[in-house]
Protein backbone atom coordinates (compact mmCIF):
# COMPACT_ATOMS: atom_id res chain seq x y z
CA UNK A 1 0.00 0.00 0.00
CA UNK A 2 2.62 2.35 0.69
CA UNK A 3 6.60 2.09 -0.67
CA UNK A 4 9.20 3.56 -0.43
CA UNK A 5 12.09 4.10 -2.80
CA UNK A 6 15.71 6.22 -2.27
CA UNK A 7 13.46 9.10 -1.06
CA UNK A 8 15.84 11.74 0.18
CA UNK A 9 14.79 15.00 1.67
CA UNK A 10 17.56 17.92 2.07
CA UNK A 11 16.64 21.37 3.80
CA UNK A 12 19.54 23.49 2.27
CA UNK A 13 22.73 21.08 2.87
CA UNK A 14 21.24 19.20 5.27
CA UNK A 15 19.85 15.80 4.73
CA UNK A 16 16.87 14.94 7.20
CA UNK A 17 16.60 11.53 5.31
CA UNK A 18 18.45 10.18 2.94
CA UNK A 19 17.67 7.12 0.75
CA UNK A 20 14.76 5.47 2.48
CA UNK A 21 13.75 2.38 1.90
CA UNK A 22 10.68 0.29 3.17
CA UNK A 23 6.94 -0.60 2.54
CA UNK A 24 3.64 -1.13 4.12
CA UNK A 25 1.51 -3.90 3.16
CA UNK A 26 -2.28 -3.20 3.04
CA UNK A 27 -4.11 -3.76 6.15
CA UNK A 28 -0.90 -3.57 8.45
CA UNK A 29 0.13 -1.54 11.28
CA UNK A 30 3.53 -0.32 11.36
CA UNK A 31 5.31 1.77 13.55
CA UNK A 32 7.99 4.25 12.62
CA UNK A 33 10.51 4.52 15.25
CA UNK A 34 13.26 6.81 15.87
CA UNK A 35 14.69 9.31 17.79
CA UNK A 36 13.72 13.05 18.05
CA UNK A 37 15.04 14.55 14.73
CA UNK A 38 15.57 10.94 12.83
CA UNK A 39 13.42 12.42 10.03
CA UNK A 40 9.83 10.59 10.70
CA UNK A 41 8.09 13.60 10.75
CA UNK A 42 9.93 14.69 7.16
CA UNK A 43 9.26 11.26 5.50
CA UNK A 44 5.42 11.46 6.68
CA UNK A 45 5.63 14.97 5.03
CA UNK A 46 6.26 13.76 1.82
CA UNK A 47 4.20 10.86 1.91
CA UNK A 48 1.40 13.48 2.66
CA UNK A 49 2.72 15.86 -0.43
CA UNK A 50 3.07 18.64 1.77
CA UNK A 51 6.94 18.35 0.99
CA UNK A 52 8.36 17.25 -2.22
CA UNK A 53 11.21 14.91 -1.58
CA UNK A 54 14.74 15.83 -2.78
CA UNK A 55 15.02 12.48 -4.58
CA UNK A 56 13.57 9.13 -4.64
CA UNK A 57 9.99 7.89 -4.66
CA UNK A 58 7.20 7.13 -2.78
CA UNK A 59 4.11 5.92 -3.57
CA UNK A 60 0.66 5.25 -2.10
CA UNK A 61 -1.72 2.57 -3.49
CA UNK A 62 0.21 2.81 -6.68
CA UNK A 63 0.25 6.57 -6.80
CA UNK A 64 3.15 8.32 -7.54
CA UNK A 65 3.66 11.49 -4.99
CA UNK A 66 5.26 13.09 -7.55
CA UNK A 67 2.61 12.73 -10.52
CA UNK A 68 -0.38 11.96 -8.88
CA UNK A 69 -0.17 14.27 -5.94
CA UNK A 70 -4.00 14.50 -5.72
CA UNK A 71 -5.00 11.08 -5.72
CA UNK A 72 -2.38 10.17 -2.86
CA UNK A 73 -4.21 13.04 -1.02
CA UNK A 74 -7.16 12.20 -1.25
CA UNK A 75 -6.48 8.23 0.19
CA UNK A 76 -4.87 9.87 3.33
CA UNK A 77 -6.04 10.19 6.77
CA UNK A 78 -2.93 12.61 8.67
CA UNK A 79 -2.73 13.53 11.78
CA UNK A 80 0.56 16.24 12.31
CA UNK A 81 3.14 16.50 15.18
CA UNK A 82 1.53 19.13 16.20
CA UNK A 83 -1.97 19.21 15.26
CA UNK A 84 -2.88 23.18 14.14
CA UNK A 85 -6.47 23.66 13.82
CA UNK A 86 -8.46 26.80 12.94
CA UNK A 87 -8.89 28.36 16.52
CA UNK A 88 -12.32 30.08 15.75
CA UNK A 89 -14.02 27.53 13.95
CA UNK A 90 -16.78 24.78 16.17
CA UNK A 91 -15.56 21.46 16.27
CA UNK A 92 -19.23 20.50 13.71
CA UNK A 93 -18.05 23.33 11.49
CA UNK A 94 -14.00 22.36 11.16
CA UNK A 95 -14.89 18.67 10.41
CA UNK A 96 -17.19 19.65 8.15
CA UNK A 97 -15.17 21.69 6.47
CA UNK A 98 -12.57 19.34 6.18
CA UNK A 99 -14.91 16.85 4.64
CA UNK A 100 -15.78 19.10 1.63
CA UNK A 101 -12.29 19.85 1.54
CA UNK A 102 -11.50 15.54 0.71
CA UNK A 103 -14.05 15.38 -1.67
CA UNK A 104 -17.11 13.64 0.87
CA UNK A 105 -20.00 13.91 -1.34
CA UNK A 106 -22.46 16.50 -0.15
CA UNK A 107 -25.23 13.99 0.67
CA UNK A 108 -22.88 12.32 3.07
CA UNK A 109 -21.42 14.32 4.74
CA UNK A 110 -24.16 15.22 7.66
CA UNK A 111 -23.45 11.37 8.40
CA UNK A 112 -19.58 10.86 7.81
CA UNK A 113 -19.57 14.22 10.23
CA UNK A 114 -21.82 12.21 12.70
CA UNK A 115 -19.54 9.27 12.62
CA UNK A 116 -16.53 10.43 12.84
CA UNK A 117 -17.65 12.64 16.08
CA UNK A 118 -19.32 9.26 17.54
CA UNK A 119 -16.19 7.25 16.79
CA UNK A 120 -13.92 9.84 18.36
CA UNK A 121 -15.47 11.01 21.21
CA UNK A 122 -16.24 14.49 20.35
CA UNK A 123 -19.76 14.58 19.98
CA UNK A 124 -20.31 16.25 23.07
CA UNK A 125 -18.17 18.95 21.98
CA UNK A 126 -19.48 19.71 18.94
CA UNK A 127 -20.64 23.50 18.77
CA UNK A 128 -17.33 24.29 21.25
CA UNK A 129 -15.04 26.28 19.54
CA UNK A 130 -11.57 25.01 18.89
CA UNK A 131 -10.33 27.55 21.10
CA UNK A 132 -11.71 26.25 24.06
CA UNK A 133 -10.61 22.28 23.94
CA UNK A 134 -8.50 20.95 26.38
CA UNK A 135 -5.87 19.00 25.13
CA UNK A 136 -7.02 15.91 25.15
CA UNK A 137 -10.09 16.73 22.92
CA UNK A 138 -8.35 18.43 20.73
CA UNK A 139 -5.85 15.33 20.02
CA UNK A 140 -9.69 13.11 19.17
CA UNK A 141 -10.55 15.77 16.63
CA UNK A 142 -7.32 15.55 15.10
CA UNK A 143 -8.26 12.21 15.14
CA UNK A 144 -11.31 12.94 13.74
CA UNK A 145 -10.75 15.05 10.98
CA UNK A 146 -8.24 12.54 9.61
CA UNK A 147 -11.24 10.03 9.69
CA UNK A 148 -13.79 11.94 8.43
CA UNK A 149 -12.77 11.35 4.78
CA UNK A 150 -12.54 7.38 5.39
CA UNK A 151 -9.59 6.86 4.28
CA UNK A 152 -7.58 3.61 3.32
CA UNK A 153 -4.09 4.49 4.76
CA UNK A 154 -3.97 6.23 8.40
CA UNK A 155 -0.36 8.81 8.58
CA UNK A 156 -0.46 9.70 12.32
CA UNK A 157 2.78 11.48 14.04
CA UNK A 158 3.17 11.20 17.18
CA UNK A 159 -0.34 10.33 18.33
CA UNK A 160 0.01 10.05 21.97
CA UNK A 161 2.70 12.71 22.40
CA UNK A 162 1.32 15.29 25.35
CA UNK A 163 -1.22 13.27 25.79
CA UNK A 164 -1.50 11.76 29.97
CA UNK A 165 -1.44 8.36 30.56
CA UNK A 166 -5.26 7.73 30.77
CA UNK A 167 -5.68 9.62 27.06
CA UNK A 168 -2.84 7.70 25.54
CA UNK A 169 -3.97 4.64 26.36
CA UNK A 170 -7.70 5.87 25.21
CA UNK A 171 -5.77 6.96 21.66
CA UNK A 172 -4.44 3.75 21.44
CA UNK A 173 -7.30 1.70 21.94
CA UNK A 174 -9.17 3.88 19.19
CA UNK A 175 -6.53 3.39 16.43
CA UNK A 176 -6.12 -0.40 17.46
CA UNK A 177 -10.17 -0.24 16.38
CA UNK A 178 -9.71 1.76 13.27
CA UNK A 179 -6.94 -0.07 12.29
CA UNK A 180 -9.16 -3.27 11.10
CA UNK A 181 -9.25 -2.56 7.14
CA UNK A 182 -7.50 0.58 7.33
CA UNK A 183 -3.15 0.63 6.57
CA UNK A 184 -2.12 2.47 9.81
CA UNK A 185 1.56 3.67 9.57
CA UNK A 186 2.53 5.64 12.81
CA UNK A 187 5.68 7.17 14.14
CA UNK A 188 6.85 7.44 17.73
CA UNK A 189 9.80 7.48 20.17
CA UNK A 190 8.10 5.31 22.46
CA UNK A 191 9.08 1.49 22.21
CA UNK A 192 5.99 -0.02 24.22
CA UNK A 193 3.89 1.87 22.19
CA UNK A 194 5.23 0.83 18.72
CA UNK A 195 5.18 -3.13 20.49
CA UNK A 196 1.84 -2.77 21.55
CA UNK A 197 0.12 -1.61 18.62
CA UNK A 198 2.13 -2.58 15.59
CA UNK A 199 2.69 -5.73 13.54
CA UNK A 200 5.96 -3.95 12.24
CA UNK A 201 8.69 -2.00 12.99
CA UNK A 202 10.41 0.32 10.60
CA UNK A 203 13.26 1.85 13.13
CA UNK A 204 15.11 4.94 11.33
CA UNK A 205 18.07 7.02 12.90
CA UNK A 206 19.54 10.05 10.97
CA UNK A 207 17.33 10.16 8.41
CA UNK A 208 17.71 6.27 7.61
CA UNK A 209 16.35 3.11 8.06
CA UNK A 210 18.55 1.19 10.19
CA UNK A 211 15.60 -2.32 10.88
CA UNK A 212 12.91 -3.26 9.82
CA UNK A 213 11.08 -6.49 10.76
CA UNK A 214 7.98 -7.75 13.25
CA UNK A 215 8.97 -6.45 17.21
CA UNK A 216 9.55 -9.82 17.99
CA UNK A 217 11.88 -10.90 15.34
CA UNK A 218 13.97 -7.61 15.95
CA UNK A 219 14.52 -8.51 19.81
CA UNK A 220 15.23 -11.77 18.67
CA UNK A 221 17.58 -10.71 15.66
CA UNK A 222 19.60 -8.40 17.79
CA UNK A 223 20.11 -11.04 21.06
CA UNK A 224 22.48 -12.52 18.67
CA UNK A 225 24.54 -9.34 18.89
CA UNK A 226 26.64 -10.20 22.30
CA UNK A 227 27.05 -7.06 24.66
CA UNK A 228 29.65 -7.02 27.34
CA UNK A 229 30.08 -4.46 29.89
CA UNK A 230 33.82 -3.51 30.62
CA UNK A 231 34.65 -1.65 33.53
CA UNK A 232 38.75 -0.48 33.68
CA UNK A 233 40.07 1.46 36.13
CA UNK A 234 42.52 3.87 33.06
CA UNK A 235 39.96 6.82 32.73
CA UNK A 236 41.57 7.94 29.26
CA UNK A 237 40.84 7.96 25.59
CA UNK A 238 43.09 4.72 25.37
CA UNK A 239 40.78 1.58 26.20
CA UNK A 240 37.80 2.83 23.86
CA UNK A 241 40.09 3.21 20.73
CA UNK A 242 41.85 0.20 20.91
CA UNK A 243 38.76 -1.68 22.10
CA UNK A 244 37.67 -0.53 18.71
CA UNK A 245 40.31 -1.75 16.91
CA UNK A 246 39.61 -5.41 17.94
CA UNK A 247 38.38 -7.26 14.62
CA UNK A 248 35.52 -8.73 16.21
CA UNK A 249 34.62 -5.92 18.08
CA UNK A 250 31.48 -4.21 16.28
CA UNK A 251 31.34 -0.83 18.16
CA UNK A 252 31.64 0.27 21.89
CA UNK A 253 30.29 2.74 23.89
CA UNK A 254 30.65 4.33 27.18
CA UNK A 255 28.24 3.31 29.85
CA UNK A 256 29.15 5.50 32.37
CA UNK A 257 31.93 7.04 34.31
CA UNK A 258 33.53 8.24 37.76
CA UNK A 259 36.96 9.74 38.58
CA UNK A 260 38.79 6.51 38.86
CA UNK A 261 36.60 4.14 36.69
CA UNK A 262 35.10 3.71 33.10
CA UNK A 263 32.44 1.38 31.56
CA UNK A 264 31.74 0.27 28.47
CA UNK A 265 29.21 -1.68 26.19
CA UNK A 266 31.39 -3.68 23.59
CA UNK A 267 29.10 -5.20 21.29
CA UNK A 268 30.85 -7.67 19.43
CA UNK A 269 30.02 -10.15 16.23
CA UNK A 270 27.45 -12.55 16.66
CA UNK A 271 27.49 -16.10 18.76
CA UNK A 272 31.10 -14.93 19.73
CA UNK A 273 31.85 -15.25 23.02
CA UNK A 274 34.90 -12.71 23.64
CA UNK A 275 35.11 -12.23 27.05
CA UNK A 276 37.98 -14.40 27.93
CA UNK A 277 40.19 -12.42 24.87
CA UNK A 278 38.76 -9.03 26.05
CA UNK A 279 39.86 -9.92 29.80
CA UNK A 280 43.32 -11.22 28.75
CA UNK A 281 43.62 -8.00 26.44
CA UNK A 282 42.74 -5.53 29.23
CA UNK A 283 45.15 -6.87 31.49
CA UNK A 284 47.72 -7.24 29.25
CA UNK A 285 47.06 -3.22 28.32
CA UNK A 286 46.92 -2.76 32.05
CA UNK A 287 43.97 -0.40 32.65
CA UNK A 288 42.80 -2.32 35.11
CA UNK A 289 39.85 -5.06 34.89
CA UNK A 290 37.17 -3.82 37.50
CA UNK A 291 34.20 -5.60 35.94
CA UNK A 292 33.60 -7.77 32.82
CA UNK A 293 29.94 -9.03 32.56
CA UNK A 294 27.89 -9.65 28.96
CA UNK A 295 24.83 -8.17 29.07
CA UNK A 296 21.48 -9.16 28.18
CA UNK A 297 19.44 -7.07 25.93
CA UNK A 298 15.67 -5.07 27.23
CA UNK A 299 13.98 -4.08 24.44
CA UNK A 300 14.97 -0.56 25.14
CA UNK A 301 18.38 -1.38 24.76
CA UNK A 302 17.71 -2.77 21.24
CA UNK A 303 16.84 0.31 20.88
CA UNK A 304 19.40 2.38 21.90
CA UNK A 305 21.71 -0.39 20.51
CA UNK A 306 20.18 0.91 17.07
CA UNK A 307 20.06 3.80 16.73
CA UNK A 308 23.76 4.42 18.71
CA UNK A 309 25.41 2.08 16.56
CA UNK A 310 26.45 4.61 14.11
CA UNK A 311 27.77 6.94 16.15
CA UNK A 312 29.27 4.10 18.88
CA UNK A 313 30.62 2.05 15.50
CA UNK A 314 34.06 3.18 14.07
CA UNK B 1 -17.67 10.76 -11.03
CA UNK B 2 -16.94 14.63 -10.39
CA UNK B 3 -14.61 15.94 -13.03
CA UNK B 4 -11.68 17.85 -11.71
CA UNK B 5 -13.16 20.95 -12.95
CA UNK B 6 -15.94 20.80 -9.99
CA UNK B 7 -13.87 19.32 -7.95
CA UNK B 8 -11.85 22.84 -7.70
CA UNK B 9 -14.67 24.68 -7.64
CA UNK B 10 -15.78 23.35 -4.84
CA UNK B 11 -12.62 23.49 -3.18
CA UNK B 12 -12.14 26.72 -4.04
CA UNK B 13 -16.19 27.98 -2.67
CA UNK B 14 -15.03 26.08 0.54
CA UNK B 15 -11.90 28.12 1.11
CA UNK B 16 -13.51 31.15 0.31
CA UNK B 17 -16.00 30.49 2.41
CA UNK B 18 -14.25 29.76 5.40
CA UNK B 19 -12.32 32.63 4.44
CA UNK B 20 -15.52 34.91 4.83
CA UNK B 21 -16.47 33.42 7.79
CA UNK B 22 -13.04 33.68 9.40
CA UNK B 23 -13.28 37.91 8.87
CA UNK B 24 -16.46 38.31 10.69
CA UNK B 25 -15.62 36.43 13.53
CA UNK B 26 -12.45 38.30 13.59
CA UNK B 27 -13.01 42.34 14.65
CA UNK B 28 -10.35 43.64 12.20
CA UNK B 29 -12.99 42.92 9.60
CA UNK B 30 -15.52 45.38 11.35
CA UNK B 31 -12.90 47.59 11.95
CA UNK B 32 -12.11 48.06 8.63
CA UNK B 33 -15.42 48.43 7.71
CA UNK B 34 -16.31 50.75 10.12
CA UNK B 35 -13.20 52.65 9.53
CA UNK B 36 -13.33 53.00 5.67
CA UNK B 37 -17.30 53.98 6.02
CA UNK B 38 -16.60 56.78 8.67
CA UNK B 39 -13.39 58.07 6.45
CA UNK B 40 -15.83 58.28 3.37
CA UNK B 41 -18.47 60.40 4.85
CA UNK B 42 -15.82 62.70 6.97
CA UNK B 43 -13.76 63.34 3.79
CA UNK B 44 -17.05 64.03 2.07
CA UNK B 45 -17.77 66.18 4.45
CA UNK B 46 -14.16 68.49 4.40
CA UNK B 47 -14.20 68.31 0.96
CA UNK B 48 -17.35 69.74 0.40
CA UNK B 49 -16.99 72.80 3.34
CA UNK B 50 -13.53 73.33 1.31
CA UNK B 51 -15.45 74.01 -1.89
CA UNK B 52 -16.83 77.02 0.19
CA UNK B 53 -20.39 77.11 -1.31
CA UNK B 54 -23.66 74.99 -0.67
CA UNK B 55 -24.41 71.31 -2.40
CA UNK B 56 -24.77 71.72 -4.65
CA UNK B 57 -20.98 71.50 -5.90
CA UNK B 58 -21.15 71.50 -9.73
CA UNK B 59 -18.36 72.35 -12.25
CA UNK B 60 -18.32 71.27 -15.53
CA UNK B 61 -15.44 69.24 -16.15
CA UNK B 62 -13.47 70.15 -19.11
CA UNK B 63 -12.64 66.65 -20.70
CA UNK B 64 -16.94 66.10 -20.42
CA UNK B 65 -18.17 63.52 -19.18
CA UNK B 66 -16.33 61.90 -16.23
CA UNK B 67 -17.20 62.81 -12.87
CA UNK B 68 -16.60 66.58 -11.99
CA UNK B 69 -16.61 68.58 -8.80
CA UNK B 70 -15.17 67.31 -5.55
CA UNK B 71 -15.88 63.63 -6.80
CA UNK B 72 -12.70 62.58 -7.87
CA UNK B 73 -10.98 64.02 -4.89
CA UNK B 74 -13.49 62.33 -2.97
CA UNK B 75 -12.26 58.42 -4.85
CA UNK B 76 -8.73 59.84 -4.31
CA UNK B 77 -9.24 59.70 -0.77
CA UNK B 78 -11.57 56.58 -1.20
CA UNK B 79 -8.34 54.95 -2.34
CA UNK B 80 -6.34 56.14 0.00
CA UNK B 81 -7.96 54.71 2.96
CA UNK B 82 -8.54 51.43 0.96
CA UNK B 83 -4.51 51.38 0.77
CA UNK B 84 -4.50 51.73 4.38
CA UNK B 85 -7.05 49.38 5.45
CA UNK B 86 -6.97 46.04 2.51
CA UNK B 87 -3.78 45.58 3.59
CA UNK B 88 -5.26 44.81 7.23
CA UNK B 89 -7.40 42.47 5.84
CA UNK B 90 -4.98 40.11 3.71
CA UNK B 91 -1.96 40.23 6.21
CA UNK B 92 -4.09 37.03 7.98
CA UNK B 93 -4.89 35.08 5.35
CA UNK B 94 -1.20 33.09 4.54
CA UNK B 95 0.86 34.28 7.26
CA UNK B 96 -1.48 33.48 9.65
CA UNK B 97 -1.74 30.14 8.28
CA UNK B 98 1.82 29.71 8.18
CA UNK B 99 2.85 31.03 11.69
CA UNK B 100 -0.17 28.59 13.35
CA UNK B 101 0.60 25.66 10.97
CA UNK B 102 -2.80 25.23 9.44
CA UNK B 103 -1.60 25.70 6.44
CA UNK B 104 -0.23 21.89 6.68
CA UNK B 105 -3.86 20.52 7.36
CA UNK B 106 -4.51 22.39 3.77
CA UNK B 107 -1.88 21.70 1.74
CA UNK B 108 -1.90 17.86 2.66
CA UNK B 109 -5.58 17.98 1.57
CA UNK B 110 -6.55 16.84 -1.73
CA UNK B 111 -6.06 20.27 -2.78
CA UNK B 112 -4.66 22.61 -5.40
CA UNK B 113 -2.24 25.42 -4.94
CA UNK B 114 -4.24 26.96 -7.04
CA UNK B 115 -6.98 26.56 -5.37
CA UNK B 116 -5.90 27.61 -2.14
CA UNK B 117 -5.19 30.77 -3.64
CA UNK B 118 -8.25 31.36 -5.63
CA UNK B 119 -10.34 30.30 -2.09
CA UNK B 120 -8.40 32.92 -0.59
CA UNK B 121 -8.66 36.02 -2.73
CA UNK B 122 -12.16 35.16 -3.63
CA UNK B 123 -13.02 35.00 -0.04
CA UNK B 124 -11.36 38.04 -0.03
CA UNK B 125 -13.44 39.69 -2.61
CA UNK B 126 -16.41 38.70 -0.74
CA UNK B 127 -15.32 41.00 1.88
CA UNK B 128 -14.72 43.68 -0.41
CA UNK B 129 -18.24 43.65 -1.92
CA UNK B 130 -19.29 44.11 1.42
CA UNK B 131 -17.93 47.29 1.75
CA UNK B 132 -18.85 48.68 -2.16
CA UNK B 133 -22.45 47.72 -0.89
CA UNK B 134 -21.90 49.99 1.81
CA UNK B 135 -20.21 52.51 0.18
CA UNK B 136 -23.84 52.74 -1.92
CA UNK B 137 -24.99 54.87 0.59
CA UNK B 138 -22.39 57.27 -0.25
CA UNK B 139 -23.05 57.34 -3.78
CA UNK B 140 -26.75 57.50 -3.43
CA UNK B 141 -25.80 60.84 -1.14
CA UNK B 142 -23.42 62.15 -3.57
CA UNK B 143 -25.84 61.62 -6.62
CA UNK B 144 -28.62 63.84 -4.81
CA UNK B 145 -26.30 66.69 -2.92
CA UNK B 146 -23.80 66.69 -5.85
CA UNK B 147 -25.56 66.13 -8.85
CA UNK B 148 -23.47 63.17 -10.65
CA UNK B 149 -24.70 61.06 -12.77
CA UNK B 150 -24.83 57.57 -12.32
CA UNK B 151 -23.11 56.33 -15.22
CA UNK B 152 -20.15 57.99 -14.17
CA UNK B 153 -20.27 56.94 -10.57
CA UNK B 154 -20.19 53.38 -11.26
CA UNK B 155 -17.36 53.86 -13.59
CA UNK B 156 -15.82 55.31 -10.55
CA UNK B 157 -17.48 52.29 -8.72
CA UNK B 158 -16.09 50.04 -11.01
CA UNK B 159 -12.86 51.47 -10.82
CA UNK B 160 -12.75 51.32 -7.05
CA UNK B 161 -13.78 47.55 -7.20
CA UNK B 162 -10.59 46.62 -9.52
CA UNK B 163 -8.41 48.47 -7.76
CA UNK B 164 -9.81 47.15 -4.64
CA UNK B 165 -9.24 43.37 -5.67
CA UNK B 166 -5.88 44.39 -7.06
CA UNK B 167 -5.02 45.84 -3.72
CA UNK B 168 -5.95 42.41 -2.45
CA UNK B 169 -4.12 40.28 -4.72
CA UNK B 170 -1.17 42.47 -4.00
CA UNK B 171 -1.75 41.65 0.04
CA UNK B 172 -2.39 38.47 -0.39
CA UNK B 173 1.10 37.67 -1.97
CA UNK B 174 3.05 39.45 0.31
CA UNK B 175 0.73 37.65 3.12
CA UNK B 176 2.37 33.92 1.51
CA UNK B 177 6.05 35.06 2.40
CA UNK B 178 6.45 35.66 5.80
CA UNK B 179 4.67 34.11 8.93
CA UNK B 180 4.08 38.00 10.44
CA UNK B 181 1.44 39.14 9.83
CA UNK B 182 3.06 42.79 10.77
CA UNK B 183 5.46 42.34 7.91
CA UNK B 184 2.40 41.11 5.56
CA UNK B 185 0.66 44.31 6.37
CA UNK B 186 4.12 46.66 5.84
CA UNK B 187 5.28 44.84 2.77
CA UNK B 188 1.63 44.99 1.22
CA UNK B 189 1.83 48.91 2.00
CA UNK B 190 4.85 49.21 0.68
CA UNK B 191 4.63 47.46 -2.41
CA UNK B 192 1.19 49.71 -2.81
CA UNK B 193 3.12 52.96 -2.16
CA UNK B 194 5.54 51.95 -4.83
CA UNK B 195 2.94 51.59 -7.13
CA UNK B 196 1.51 54.65 -6.36
CA UNK B 197 4.78 56.47 -6.90
CA UNK B 198 6.09 55.16 -9.99
CA UNK B 199 3.08 57.83 -11.30
CA UNK B 200 4.37 60.47 -9.74
CA UNK B 201 8.25 59.75 -11.18
CA UNK B 202 6.73 59.57 -14.74
CA UNK B 203 5.44 62.93 -14.16
CA UNK B 204 8.80 64.14 -13.18
CA UNK B 205 10.72 62.93 -16.45
CA UNK B 206 7.74 63.51 -18.74
CA UNK B 207 8.35 63.17 -21.93
CA UNK B 208 10.67 60.48 -22.50
CA UNK B 209 9.92 56.69 -23.12
CA UNK B 210 10.41 56.16 -19.85
CA UNK B 211 7.08 57.92 -18.78
CA UNK B 212 5.07 56.42 -20.87
CA UNK B 213 6.45 53.52 -19.72
CA UNK B 214 6.38 54.12 -16.02
CA UNK B 215 3.12 55.84 -16.44
CA UNK B 216 1.61 52.45 -17.91
CA UNK B 217 3.28 50.11 -15.12
CA UNK B 218 1.72 52.91 -12.20
CA UNK B 219 -1.61 52.16 -10.79
CA UNK B 220 -2.53 56.23 -11.06
CA UNK B 221 -3.20 56.45 -14.64
CA UNK B 222 -5.62 52.98 -15.22
CA UNK B 223 -7.36 54.23 -12.47
CA UNK B 224 -7.64 57.46 -13.41
CA UNK B 225 -9.37 56.34 -16.58
CA UNK B 226 -12.19 55.44 -14.68
CA UNK B 227 -12.62 58.49 -12.93
CA UNK B 228 -12.83 59.86 -16.61
CA UNK B 229 -15.70 57.69 -17.09
CA UNK B 230 -13.84 55.64 -19.28
CA UNK B 231 -14.04 52.15 -19.43
CA UNK B 232 -10.60 51.28 -20.98
CA UNK B 233 -9.61 47.57 -22.25
CA UNK B 234 -5.92 48.42 -20.93
CA UNK B 235 -6.92 49.83 -17.69
CA UNK B 236 -8.45 46.07 -17.44
CA UNK B 237 -5.50 44.76 -18.92
CA UNK B 238 -3.45 46.16 -16.88
CA UNK B 239 -5.23 45.68 -14.13
CA UNK B 240 -6.41 41.52 -15.02
CA UNK B 241 -2.65 40.82 -15.93
CA UNK B 242 -1.84 42.68 -12.51
CA UNK B 243 -3.84 40.27 -10.33
CA UNK B 244 -3.13 37.15 -12.49
CA UNK B 245 0.96 37.95 -11.89
CA UNK B 246 0.16 38.26 -8.13
CA UNK B 247 -1.90 35.31 -7.63
CA UNK B 248 0.37 32.98 -9.98
CA UNK B 249 3.25 34.30 -7.85
CA UNK B 250 1.24 33.31 -4.63
CA UNK B 251 1.01 29.63 -5.74
CA UNK B 252 4.82 29.67 -6.51
CA UNK B 253 5.63 30.92 -3.30
CA UNK B 254 3.28 28.58 -1.50
CA UNK B 255 4.77 25.28 -3.77
CA UNK B 256 8.70 27.04 -2.17
CA UNK B 257 6.94 26.90 0.98
CA UNK B 258 6.24 23.53 0.86
CA UNK B 259 10.10 22.46 -0.50
CA UNK B 260 11.80 24.06 3.24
Amino acid sequence: MITVEGLTKYYGPYPAVQDLNFHVNEGEIVAFLGPNAAGKTTTMRMLTCYHPPTRGEATIGGQSVWTNSLEVRRQIGYLPEHIAMYEEMSVVGYLRFCAKLRDVPKHELADRVEEVMGMCRVADVADKLIAKLSKGYRQRLGLAQALVHDPPVLILDEPTIGLDPSQIIETRELIKKLSGQRTVMLSTHILPEAQALCERVVIVNHGRVVAEDTPEALMQQLRKIDTILVRVGDTSEEPAKALRAIAEVRAVRESERDSSSVAYFVDTAVGKDLRADLARFVVQKGWGLLELTPVRMSLEDVFFHLVTREEGGN
Amino acid sequence: MKTEISRSLRNILTIAHRELFAFFVSPVAYAVIAFQFAACAYIMFLISKAAERPFPIYEQDPMGGGLTGAAPGIFFWIRFTAMLTFPLLTMRLLAEEQRTGTIEQLLTSPVRDIDVVLGKYLGALGLLLVTVVLSMVHLWWFRKYAQQEWPQMLAGLLGYIVLGATFLAVGLFVSSLTKSQIAAYVGTLGVLFLLWMIGWTAERVEGSGIAEMLSYVSLDDHWDDFLKGLLDARAFAYFGSLIGLTLFCTTRSIASHRAQ
